[in-house]
């Protein structure tokens, strides 16, 4: 049995943006502890939330679903901060225009929006946050299968 | 009043004196400032980090500190905010360089 479509939509974005110009190899799927200085400047992704339809009559249901992603550039530097989240982003944004492939199939994330947070330190940290939302069907009684 | 400033003053400059273990040098000027040194791990934003800091005598921070480039050793780091405590110490928020 495949993986839930929510794990492989992860793996597939971690693949898509791992080898960007500014981030790397240092692609971090749903992570929990803080980054140290050898994973940044980096990409933290989640998939945040979602939200499904029916869109048939029978059974078992087809669902439509809108997965909301979210990517997270995140640097540390005593100068050109903002630069170097707004460059990230730029390879974020950039890279998923060309859609990911999920189960064979290329699947098109939206962007919906970002926000931006700094913080003082003994070296400043900031952070670009870039939602996507990513619509797919699935049938209610196989999240695994794209359909 | 003046008393209490005074003594409060004394008191200062003996923890100062007792528990300092940092100079801070400024580049320009030479000026220098002793204190309380400590960088207490932070992970602001989800990034490890510490937040580098002086405490000193309020009345020992030249004019013009914020935005200056000084020393403790062999460390470099800018002074960006000086936060006095309202009893005569500040704490003069430090970034690396």
């Amino acid at each position: 049995m495949a993986d839930h479509l929510h794990k492989q939509i992860r793996a597939a974005l971690v693949v898509r943006l791992t080898g960007l110009t500014t981030s790397g190899a240092r692609v971090y799927a749903n992570r929990l502890y803080p980054m140290d200085s050898a994973s940044l400047p980096g990409l933290r992704l989640y998939a945040d939330s979602e939200s499904a339809e029916v869109v048939t009559v029978h059974g078992p249901a087809v669902l439509e679903r809108a997965l909301d992603i979210a990517v997270e550039a995140c640097a540390q530097a005593s100068s050109a901060l903002d630069d170097t989240l707004d460059l990230m982003s730029k390879e974020v944004e950039t890279a998923l225009a060309g859609g990911i492939t999920v189960a064979g199939r290329n699947l098109m994330p939206t962007y919906t929006g970002m926000s931006y947070q700094d913080e003082a330190a003994d070296k400043p940290v900031g952070v670009k946050r870039m939602t996507f939302s990513l619509t797919f069907a699935a049938a209610a009684n196989a999240p695994d299968t794209l359909l | 009043m003046v008393a209490a400033t005074a003594r409060e003053d004394r008191l200062n400059r003996a923890c100062v004196r007792h528990h300092g273990n940092a100079v801070l040098v400024f580049a320009v000027g030479g000026g220098q400032v002793s204190g309380i040194f400590d960088a207490a791990y932070a992970d602001p934003l989800g990034m490890e980090n510490t937040r580098p800091r002086l405490l000193c005598a309020a009345a020992d921070v030249p004019s013009g500190a914020v935005g200056q480039t000084a020393s403790i050793g062999a460390e470099a780091f800018t002074v960006r905010a000086i936060e006095p405590d309202g009893t005569g110490m500040a704490a003069l928020i430090l970034e690396r360089v």
